[in-house]
This record gives structure tokens, sequence and C-alpha cells, in this order.
């Protein structure tokens, strides 16, 4: 009997057009059954929405205003994705998961507001207009110049934007946290897939990453790029120069005729001395046949099917070839971020200390290649930033601290919200432990997750990066720490699991959930922009000469996208206290003063209600302070207002010529 | 068609379409979908298919990373000289692109053997067997049943080489 016929058994013969059309087929029946939990979640999210109402955000951003279905919807979710991992549903179906999670977390903001959050992503979009408008860069530029020393990615997103017929980067930056994140997981997958033949722990690392990666590094800058490169890196590494077999792979025509036979897959591994030495896949049919699928043992498969067994070893030319790719992937890191190719560096020491093969060069090349773009292309900004960098260099403690906001003059919320973020960052690290006790009380256990988990902590030796060390980290250790925290529900080994894993994965995952809607959207509030503040932004940035004095409530808004290099920069939230104190006394004195001086040829002051958010959420200056210089300059006949909605406000002094 | 001539086909009329998109000056909605399709992919897949992964994938994943490194480095370059315009850019990567093809759909076009891309993709080091001709039973390993092919299965260089001809 053929596997088809065994399928088929005693049921009425369907065209294949009746199996999808009839209420009573198969295909249709299984089809709900199994993506029921997943059509629910997805058809929450599109009733939640057009009922998410974004300018009535308060101090808890998005979660004050995510109605019950959104919360339903990532729990119908994370409830379907962690049975598809218990139950070892294909690749496709856990795929449609991940890409659902992503669209949720990182494409209902773009949606919603239209504009592209937070006011970094808004500077970089000014590099690549800056690039648009003059094709160089000017590394020894006043403002952003850390950009112009290392400017790949932007000359490769000023190409994008160009090519695309769009005027700026901002046209699509709102959707580069969607697209990032899938590109993360995707790579990570592929790394995953390298580290372990059981899948229900490549999947359920997948879904930790994305729900305790809170530290909001996905947006459109240099370091989401270099990230996704540095992941492919340690992919390629890992794949296809350890000297681990590889792991199977089902091909999608096997996927496809699993479908069509509607049995079980089979994995089975095969093992010696605790270690995986071959997998085959096969499939019970509903008739309890077993069909064997393929096989694969050190680089060795076999197609059942095509009766074919194939097996490669890749030869020098083959070889070289990767290590030309993997020399234009270090080239673009090297030349788009500072800091990610010294992630890069430790990371593939780590590895070549413990053993992955062919690799044990790259380190030395990728240092020197480091280095040489640090004297030749960055020596600018290198040169200037030596003497600080030497400084903190080696000040751990230091550079450790310097992360933390200080909250002593924060609202609760925003100490809510910190606490939120460390709190998640101690879970990863607990979970990190239980999953490696555990792989090891079974018996085995394997250095390179370990080695890319520590590898990164070295990066606090090397200075505080403007407060961000900690993140970066974090950051970059996050892959391998949710890998090693997959092992607490699932053993390295596979075999029987009883469903108390999936509860278990599926509580845990629902809490550290909350403390990412809490850490990552918790200041939506400041990051998520209206097209008000777009538009008073553009009103001043468009057309100004050089010069221009542009006094900002704080910088955080929607600022230097375009143009920016022609302005002076003076944010009042950065100004010393005793400023701040004569501001608040005078404030229509203070700024007729500083916006009367003709050593400027124009002047502006922008006001926002993200400049205000943040202000008084971090208590910067004292609460309701940028409201209160609003309200004394809308009052004042020396003012006038360019742009004036409840949003922003952009104001001249009167008498004082604009050229707008 | 031949099959192994799908993806360079696709690729090199990608390609020819993005250059007549922005020769028309074409901008949205058809320019973003080209250019996204174009920048993510084009230039990075032909290098990645002369490794003969197997793996779709991985594949599409070193394709996406290799042709935003391309893009990148040519940016950088350009840059350096103070030479940057888009159409130049396009230039280069439609150059990058182009040969990328010739490399891959070379051994199709002019025949398997001696060529530049055989040679790259390390051809001589796959070795596919036809079992049509053996019996598959099975014996077991441990926990597993091996096809006992496996074990026969290290042929010399020049078995392998005649029965990858075959096949």
């Amino acid at each position: 009997m053929s596997p088809q016929s065994t399928v088929v058994g005693s049921r009425p013969q369907l065209t294949r057009w009746n199996r999808w059309i009839n209420p009573d087929a198969t295909a249709i029946r299984l089809f709900a059954s199994r993506h029921a939990l997943l059509g629910s979640a997805a058809l929450l999210w599109l009733v939640t929405l057009p009922r998410i109402d974004l300018d009535a955000m308060s101090g808890l951003g998005l979660m004050s205003v995510l109605p019950l279905t959104g919360y339903a919807s990532l729990v119908v979710l994370t409830i379907s994705y962690f049975v598809g991992v218990h139950q070892g549903r294909s690749a496709f179906e856990m795929a449609l998961h991940l890409g659902l999670l992503i669209l949720i977390f990182h494409a209902t903001l773009a949606l919603l507001s239209g504009t592209v959050r937070y006011s970094w992503a808004w500077k970089h979009i000014g590099i690549v207009d800056f690039i648009q408008r003059n094709g160089i860069v000017d590394p020894d530029i006043r403002v952003l110049d850390v950009y112009h020393n290392w400017p790949s990615a932007f000359g490769m997103a000023a190409f994008l934007t160009e090519i695309a017929g769009f005027e700026s980067a901002a046209s699509f930056a709102a959707w580069a946290p969607t697209l990032f994140n899938a590109l993360f997981v995707a790579a990570l997958v592929v790394i995953f897939r390298s580290l372990t033949s059981n899948l229900q722990i490549v999947w359920t690392a997948a879904w930790l990453f994305l729900v305790t990666n809170w530290v909001g590094q996905d947006y459109f800058s240099p370091q989401a790029f270099t990230l996704f490169l540095y992941l492919v890196t340690i992919g390629i590494l890992l794949r296809w120069f350890s000297k681990r077999p590889p792991v199977v792979v089902v091909s999608w025509a096997e996927r496809f005729r699993l479908r069509v036979l509607r049995g079980t897959q089979v994995l089975r591994l095969v093992l010696r001395k605790g270690r995986v030495v071959a997998t085959e896949t096969s499939m019970i049919s509903d008739s309890g046949q077993e069909i064997p699928l393929s096989f694969e043992s050190d680089g060795k498969s076999y197609d059942a099917k095509r009766r074919t067994m194939t097996y490669s070893v890749w030869g020098r030319n083959q070889t070289r070839l990767v290590f030309g790719m993997i020399a234009v992937i270090l080239a673009a890191i090297i030349t788009s971020h500072p800091l990610t190719p010294m992630m890069l560096v430790v990371g593939l020491a780590g590895l070549a200390i413990v053993g992955v093969g062919s690799a044990r060069w790259l380190p030395i090349v990728a240092a020197v290649l480091t280095g040489v773009w640090m004297l030749t292309g960055a020596n600018a900004f290198v040169a200037r930033q030596f003497e600080a960098t030497v400084e903190v260099t080696g000040s751990v403690t230091s550079n450790f601290s310097a992360t933390f906001v200080d909250l002593s003059n924060a609202t609760v919320s925003q100490i809510v919200i910190a606490w939120m973020g460390r709190g998640l960052v101690a879970a990863v690290v607990v979970l990190a432990l239980l999953g490696a006790v555990r792989w090891i009380r079974r018996g085995a256990f394997a250095l390179r997750p370990l080695v890319l988990l520590i590898a990164p902590v070295l990066m606090l030796v090397g200075g505080s990066y403007d407060g961000e060390a900690v993140f970066r980290v974090y950051l970059f250790a996050l892959p391998f720490a949710v890998f090693l925290g997959a092992h607490t529900f699932y053993p390295e080994q596979g075999g029987e699991i009883g469903t108390r894993a999936a509860a278990a994965a599926i509580g845990v995952t629902l809490v550290l959930m909350t403390g990412f809607l809490f850490a990552y959207f918790g200041k939506e509030d400041q990051y998520t922009f209206s097209l008000d503040e777009v538009r008073a932004a553009e009103l001043v940035f468009a057309g100004a000469p050089d010069g221009t004095l542009l006094i900002e409530g704080s910088p955080n808004y929607p600022s230097k996208f375009v143009f920016y290099e022609r302005f002076v920069y003076v944010p009042i939230t950065r100004e010393p206290e005793a400023t701040h104190t004569r501001i608040l006394a005078d404030p229509v004195g203070v700024m007729e003063e500083w916006m009367g001086n003709l050593d400027y040829p124009e002047s502006y002051l922008i006001i926002t209600e993200s400049q205000k958010a943040e202000t008084d959420a971090l208590g910067t200056m004292p609460a309701g302070s940028l409201d209160a210089i609003e309200a004394a300059l809308l009052a004042s006949p020396r003012f006038q207002t360019l742009f004036h909605t409840e949003n922003a406000t952009v104001f001249t002094l009167a008498g004082r010529e604009v050229t707008r | 068609m031949n099959r192994d001539l799908v993806w360079p086909g696709i690729v090199a009329a990608s390609t020819v379409v993005m250059t007549v998109v922005v020769a028309l000056g074409l901008g949205p909605p058809i320019a973003p979908v080209i250019a996204v399709w174009f920048v993510f992919v084009c230039p990075g897949l032909p290098y990645v298919r002369l490794l003969n992964l197997r793996e779709p994938l991985n594949e599409l994943l070193l394709a996406i990373a290799l042709s935003l490194s391309i893009e990148a480095v040519v940016s950088l370059m350009l840059l350096w000289r103070s030479a940057w315009t888009s159409g130049r850019m396009l230039q280069i990567v439609v150059a990058i692109t182009v040969l990328g093809v010739l490399l891959d759909a070379e051994p199709t076009i002019w025949g398997r053997r001696s060529t530049t891309s055989t040679k790259l993709r390390g051809i001589d080091h796959h070795r596919v067997i036809d079992l049509s001709v053996h019996e598959v039973t099975s014996e077991v390993v441990g926990s597993i049943r091996i096809p006992p092919v496996l074990q026969a299965s290290e042929g010399t260089a020049a078995s392998a080489d005649s029965e990858y001809s075959r096949s």
C-alpha cells in the first residue's frame, strides 16, 4: 500500500479542490483545529488595533491604553506557540507564530502613529539625509560626529532611500523594528539549530529572545544593522565550521509530504557518549506504518524518496569563498558601528578557543581590521575620544553604574518601568543559570553558548559608552542566555516530555512578557511622536540658513532629520541647574536674550508634548517646567508662534526676520 | 527552463527591472517594492548559491547579510572618495550582481567541468550516490536504524565523481 492510499483510507476520495471547500473535508478541519488559537490571536490583535488611542497615553506608555483584547491576544498566541512546540509542529507554523508576535510588538505602533518612534531614529535619518545631499561625510563635523566616522550603514540606507524613490528615510524607518526583529530571529534560529538538535529548545529560545529583548536597539540604527550581521557571522561559523555534526534538515518537499500524509513526525537522535552523532526523521502514518524520510550523520544525508545519499565536504575553494563573504560582512560591521566590532572580536576569540575549527585566525583578522579602521577612517573621532576612553578603561564598576538612569527625581511610573527592565535582566540571568544547571545535571554541556554568553561582559572593561555599556552587554549576551534558559524546560537530548514543561514555559514566558511590555513600551508617551510634532520640526529644519540657533525644550522630539548640520542646538534640559532656575524665574526675559543674539542669523524655540513627557518623567527639570515656559511665551507679545497646536509650538522672536 | 537557471534568471531580471525603475525615476508604490527586493537579496544571492548549501533559510539569510554588506562597503568606498551618488552606487552594485549571476549560471550554460564557478563551488567535493540499485534495509545501532549503505559510502574521489556524473 502506498503512503497516500494509507492516509486516505476509508474516507471518500475527494478532489484537491473539494478537500478545501467541503466543510467536512479533512484539510479544513485539520487546519482549523491546528490554527484556531493562532487565528484567534491574530483576530484579537486586529480587533485591538483601532481601539488603541495613542493620544491618551500616560506615564506607563502603551500599557496605559492597551485594551484587554491586546493582552488576550498575547496570552492566546503564547499558549498556541508552546502547544506547537510541545507537539513538534512544522517550522512554517512556528515561524507564523513568531511573525505574528513580531507584528504585535513592533508593527502596532508603526501602523497607528504613522511616524517614526524614538528621537535617535530621526537623528540617524538626518545622517542619511546629509549623505543624500552632499555625497560625502564630514568626520570633523561638530554634531553627531561619530556617525560620520562609521558611515557604511548610512551610505547603504541612503542608497535604498534614493532608488526606492523616497525623499527621506523617514518614509520607511518606522518599519525598522519589525524588519530587524524578523532578521534577528531568523539568524538566531540558524544559530540555535547549530547548537542543538532539539527543535523544542530552538523555538523556545527564539520566543524567549523576543519577550526579553527590551533594550530597544532594534530601531533604524547602525547598531541594529550590525547586530544582524554579527548574528549571521556567528551563525556561519557555528553552522559550517563547527566540529560537531550538522543537525537534521528536513526539506520543504518533505514537509509538504508530511502534511499530505498527516502522520506524526518522528525525530530520532543517535547518541554516543551523550553526543548526537546522527539524526533520522521518519513519519508514522495513520495506519501506524513508519516511513523513513531522511537521515543525516556527519554531513551525509539520505533521501528515501529519491533513494539518494548526499554528503558534502567543503573544499578549499568553497571555504575560501565563505571566508571571503565573512570578510565583506566584517568590513561592513567594522565601518558601520564602533562597538559591535569589539563584541565580534571577543566572540570570535571565544569560539576559536573552544575549537570552532577554521575560525582560529578570524578574531585576529577582525581585530586588525578594526584597528586599521580606527586609525584611518575613524581617526578624527578616535583622537578626540582617546583621552576620555583611556580614563574609563578598566573601571568596570563605574562603567556599570554609568548605565543606570538617575531615578531620584523620576516619577513613580518611571521608577516602576526602570525596575521592570532591571527585573527582566535578573530573570534572564536566573533562567540561564537554571538551564545550565539542568543541562549539566543531565550529563552534557556545550562550551560554545557559554563562551558567547560571557564574552560580551568583557566590554564593561572598555568604557561606559555614554551609559549604554550594560545594555549592549545584555543585548549581545541575550541570545545565548535564552538558549541556556530554554534548557530549563526541555532537555538537550529530547525524548518524552510531559505537558508540565509546556505549561511551565507558558507561565514563565507570560511573566517575562509582562516585564517586557513595561520595560519596552513603558516610555511610549515619550518615544512616540504625533504628526504635529513632525510638522513643527519640518517647519524649523527645512531651509534654515547655516548657523541658525535652535533652542529645544529637550532633545526628545523628531529632530536633526534634515539639514541638521546648519543648526546650533541648545536643549534647555541640558543646561545647568542655575540656568534652569533663571529661566523659570523669567522665561520671557531669558529667551528674549538668547534668541535676540545677532551672532545667529535666525533663532527658533521648539517645545513639544514628547519633550514635556520626558522632562517630567525623568525629573530633569521640575514637573511642568516646559509647560510654564510655553505658557509664558504664548502670553508675551515679544514672541510669535510659527506653529502652534496642543502637541507642538515653534516660537520666533517678534521683529526678527525668518526665512519662512 | 533548466532549474539551475531559475535563480540566476530571477536575479538578472530583478537587476534589469531595478535599473529601468531608476532610469524612469519611478517612485512609490512600485519602486520601493522592487528596491527592497533588489537591495536585500540580489547582490548576495548568486554568490551564496555558489556554496551549494541546500538549506533555503540559511541561503536567504546569508544572501541578505551579504547583499547589505556589499552595499555598505561600496557606499563606504564612494564616501571615502567623496564620490557617493545613488546612480554611481547602483552601477557598481549592478556590476557585482551581474558578475555573481554569470558565475552562478556558468556551469549550466557552458558545461559543468573545468569552469571557474565549478571550482568555486568545490563541486568535486559533493558526492551524490544513487541508491536505486541498492536495497535499503536497516539495522539497529543504539536507538536508531541506519541504512547500511552509509557504512559503505566512503568511496574514492574517482568513483564518487563518476557516480556524481551519472546522477
